[in-house]
């Protein structure tokens, strides 16, 4: 009985067989038609497992992503000190990605575990974002009035902040300020003080997005008749109201994983974010570029820079067909 | 990057202190003992005495100051060469020891007999760059505002602290007179110390002894147009752009042994970035080109390049007085045995591979160096080719009650440091002790150490003392107590305090003798500390700077860790 679901039957028919299913039945059918969405998915899925199954595939290579080697049959020790020799350099069967220049350490191995905290990073970070928007945004546009112009001037502040900047120079506030507690220890430092940051950055503009559809969605007959047999706010906002918004919440959460995969490469990349030995794609990509490595090893450069534009190409088609699928507007194909 | 000369290199200028190519061939690997101080280096194209031509030096920033009055920096130093002259002088041999020769006086001093006077005799035809002849009253004030501290804040003061100034606070307040430097004559300077200090003569080379003349001083604003008294005066300097030094016409080469003076121009360029240096210098975009950069300018995985057959032959090198160690905080890890097991424990030849390999550096058993004067070597456990010895650690430490969670504090400007604690790290694991990476700022790093913000472990880089060739004025700085001998000293930052050795070492400090025999005394009391493990010796720094394709004579001075701008020429 949701609204979407109505005003999609009622604008647009879709094709034959799709006649009385339910939302979420009509937009896999849809994903399922499109080629892209389906090897999008694809991708993101083995993505997801490569990160989940990283400590039973290092395994398979006797490798682990902090032991470092730098004996002189890995690195060269005369010519281009530290630089991985050729036989290390590149895919071999004892190192399937080679080794890092400097410390020698396998670069699958790091790849794989570099997966684990940058999509954690990024799965967390984006559902902080995602339920403080929707709350906010839905309570914004639900109680209207004075609440509503606090609550979007707010808004229009976190947008009006030159993010990469602002959480460039909190970070190390957050991370001093969270040291000593359990969020502050060892490498769990700077990946929850990640998810914080980015978590809390990212909520306006969905929160404006949600707002918009419940200004117009506390006006319906449903809504009404909620109130007429006296449901309370509370009731009204979580029970009747936020599920009519999630469909436009799923969508800018596909497109908000994607973001925040590349903020927390950047992050990494600029030295506030994960830091050595915990890999990451961004720290690797900060290794690389570190003492100029990319200059005589650019494979070190490739392998996450690869990883990462996959990974955001993946889950960018992949939110575009998820958007495609849920617009009741979009043309049918 | 500008680096304070005085004991403690700072993290900043450590920068500077990096590099190094073993011999003329770059291919051949460096001994791993501070062997022969010849095959340390390379000098580019030496032998050449052509006068004329230009040289440009290209650098990233301006220099701190010009005025030797108040520089502490290294950098002003070597270009200090070209404009100032001093009694006498540090000059310098790539891969040696700076050695102490005359330079304004005629020889290096005359001692008197109770050791407490140095008489100076100024040569003849010294003149400024405006003609007047240099007196003995010019060099006097020279050293009396580099007491003025309020007004000069990095005025050096190692030879203030010898003298026997009485609490003079400079030539500004009320126009008070140094009665411990007395001017007889014209020509005669005479110092007066405290106590007996057999190295006074490389005292008496530090800038404070450059010639300034009285009217001429215009304070803070003497950077901008010190008067030369060498071979070279200030054209034109715009602050942070350029600086142009030509050819001072009343200098007499008749006076000056030291300096060849041969190109006849040098052009500054004060605002170039330092990758695009590195690579203007690499593809020899202008041949008159060298810098005065840290390390060249060269950034780590330039060190590919330096053995091209179009670059190999253009690097000048050398080996440094500079040292790095790993200091541990004895009064956290208070057992000697367990600071011995995680030295052992370190695989120190790895750690050099983050430095950039042989090419940069050579593993050391000791932050002294075999040049100074009364080094005696360390009876060490550590391995002289860097390799861990895991199971003698383990085996010091069964039964032992030690701190199993330790910091590793690394300054944030260079990877090599970050680095180094990754394998520290791995290293410890094996004795069951985590170690936590913290990241200082560069700038802040040495303030950290001194601090209550100290961490468990972490790097120092020491450059020579102000004598790089006395045992004293490194090892006191490095494990030495504090000024009354009750605690440990300022710049002691592994915190080492023995009630017997320090005592020993307090003592020493009154001690009048040879400086052989003193370095030998010293040198004793080191080993002994050392043998405690507050710091594990990592490595002697080396260093690499590419020059254009005419350059000539350039060779990398020890202590400047720069080309050397005394010896320089041109092919035009």
């Amino acid at each position: 009985m949701s609204v979407l679901e109505a005003s999609a039957e009622a604008t647009a028919p879709p094709p034959a067989p799709a006649g009385g299913r339910s939302l979420v039945a009509t937009a896999w059918l849809r994903i399922r038609r499109s080629k892209i969405a389906m090897l999008s998915l694809a991708v993101v899925v083995a993505i997801v497992l490569f990160a989940i199954l990283a400590p039973w595939l290092t395994a398979l290579s006797g490798n682990n992503p902090f032991t470092s080697n730098t004996s002189p049959e890995v690195l060269d020790d005369l010519e281009t000190p530290g630089l991985p020799l050729p036989g290390y350099m590149f895919p071999s069967a004892q190192h399937w990605l080679g080794v890092e220049p400097a410390l020698g350490r396998d670069l699958f191995s790091r790849l794989a575990y570099g997966a684990q905290v940058s999509l954690t990073i990024a799965l967390l970070s984006t559902a902080v974002s995602v339920v403080l928007g929707t709350v906010i945004g839905a309570a914004a546009g639900y109680f209207g009035g004075r609440v509503d112009a606090v609550i979007s001037r707010i808004m229009d502040l976190f947008l009006a902040f030159p993010h990469l900047l602002l959480v460039l120079s909190l970070t190390p506030i957050l991370q001093s300020r969270l040291r000593g507690t359990p969020l502050g220890e060892g490498s769990f430092l700077p990946m929850a003080s990640l998810v914080i940051i980015l978590g809390f950055f990212g909520w306006a503009y969905l929160a404006r997005i949600v707002r918009g559809q419940v200004l117009s969605l506390r006006e319906r007959e449903f809504v009404e008749a909620a109130r007429a047999f006296g449901a309370s706010h509370a009731s009204i906002l979580f029970r009747q109201i936020i599920p009519n918004v999630m469909g436009v919440v799923l969508v800018y959460a596909t497109m908000l994983i994607p973001t925040n995969i590349s903020a927390e490469a950047a992050l990494s990349f600029l030295g506030v974010g994960v830091k050595d030995p915990t890999p990451s794609w961004g720290q690797m990509l900060n290794a690389a570029q570190a003492g100029n490595w990319y200059l005589s090893d650019p494979w070190f450069l490739a392998v996450p820079g690869i990883m990462l534009a996959v990974t955001v190409l993946a889950f960018n088609l992949l939110g575009d067909a998820v958007r495609d699928a849920l617009d009741p507007k979009a043309a049918r194909g | 990057m500008p680096k304070p000369i005085p004991y403690l290199a700072t993290a900043a200028a450590v920068a500077l202190a990096l590099s190094g190519c073993a011999g003329g061939s770059a291919a051949q690997p460096a001994p791993t003992s501070a062997g022969s101080a010849e095959g340390n280096a390379h000098v580019v194209k030496a032998g050449f005495t052509s006068k004329g031509g230009t040289v440009d030096v290209l650098m990233s920033a301006d220099f701190q100051t010009l005025d030797p009055g108040n520089s502490n920096y290294v950098q002003t130093a070597n270009v200090g060469q070209l404009y100032y002259r001093t009694l006498t002088m540090a000059k310098e041999t790539a891969g040696q020891p700076p050695t102490v020769v005359p330079d304004l006086a005629t020889d290096t001093g005359k001692v008197s007999g109770d050791g407490l006077s140095w008489t100076y005799t100024l040569k003849d035809g010294l003149k400024f760059e405006d003609g007047r002849p240099i007196t003995s009253a010019d060099i006097k004030y020279g050293v009396e505002r580099t007491f003025a501290q309020d007004v000069y804040t990095q005025a050096p003061q190692e030879l203030n602290a010898a003298l026997d100034a009485k609490g003079y606070k400079g030539p500004y307040k009320g126009g008070a007179d140094l009665a411990a430097v007395e001017t007889p004559d014209a020509k005669t300077v005479v110092f007066h110390l405290k106590k007996p200090f057999a190295e006074f003569p490389a005292l008496a080379s530090r800038s404070n002894t450059a010639p300034v003349p009285k009217d001429a001083d215009t304070k803070l604003d003497y950077t901008n147009h010190p008067v030369s008294s060498g071979p070279y005066k200030i054209e034109s300097y715009s602050r942070g752009k350029s600086l142009k030094l030509v050819r001072n016409g009343n200098w007499d080469p008749a006076t000056d042994a030291n300096r060849t003076a041969l190109p006849d121009v040098f052009n500054f360029s004060l605002s170039t970035a330092q990758a695009t240096i590195s690579q203007q210098l690499l593809a020899d975009s202008d041949p008159n080109a060298i810098t005065l950069d840290s390390n060249g300018a060269l950034q780590t995985s330039d060190a590919a390049k330096l053995a091209d057959a179009a670059v190999k032959d253009r690097v000048a090198s050398g080996v440094l007085g500079c040292n790095d160690v790993l200091s541990l905080n004895t009064q956290k890890i208070t057992d000697p045995q367990v600071r011995k097991a995680i030295a052992l424990a370190l695989d120190r030849q790895a750690i050099l591979v983050q430095y950039g390999g042989r090419r940069f550096g050579q593993l050391v058993q000791s932050p002294l160096n075999d040049k100074m004067r009364g080094y005696a070597a360390p009876d060490s456990a550590l391995d002289p080719e860097g390799k861990p010895k895991l199971d003698e650690a383990k085996k010091l430490l069964e039964g032992k009650d030690y701190p199993k969670k330790l910091t590793y504090g690394y300054a944030n400007n260079r990877d090599a440091y970050k680095n180094a604690g990754t394998v520290v790290q791995q290293n410890l694991k094996a004795l069951g002790i985590d170690v936590e990476l913290v990241a200082i700022p560069a700038p802040n790093y040495y303030s950290v150490l001194a601090s209550d913000q100290l961490p468990d472990m972490g790097r120092s880089g020491w450059c020579g003392g102000a004598d790089p060739s006395s045992v004293r004025t490194s090892a006191d700085p490095i494990l030495g107590p504090n000024n009354d001998g009750t605690s440990y000293g300022f710049s002691n930052t592994s915190r080492y305090f023995d009630p017997k050795v320090s005592a020993a070492m307090y003592a020493l400090r009154d001690t009048t003798g040879s400086s052989e025999d003193l370095g030998k005394k010293w040198a004793g009391l080191f080993n002994e500390a050392l043998s405690t493990y507050p710091i594990v010796p990592l490595l002697r720094s080396y260093t690499n700077s590419v020059v254009g394709s005419n350059v000539r004579n350039a060779q990398m001075g020890y202590f400047f860790g720069g080309v050397d701008l005394s010896i320089i020429g041109v092919q035009h």
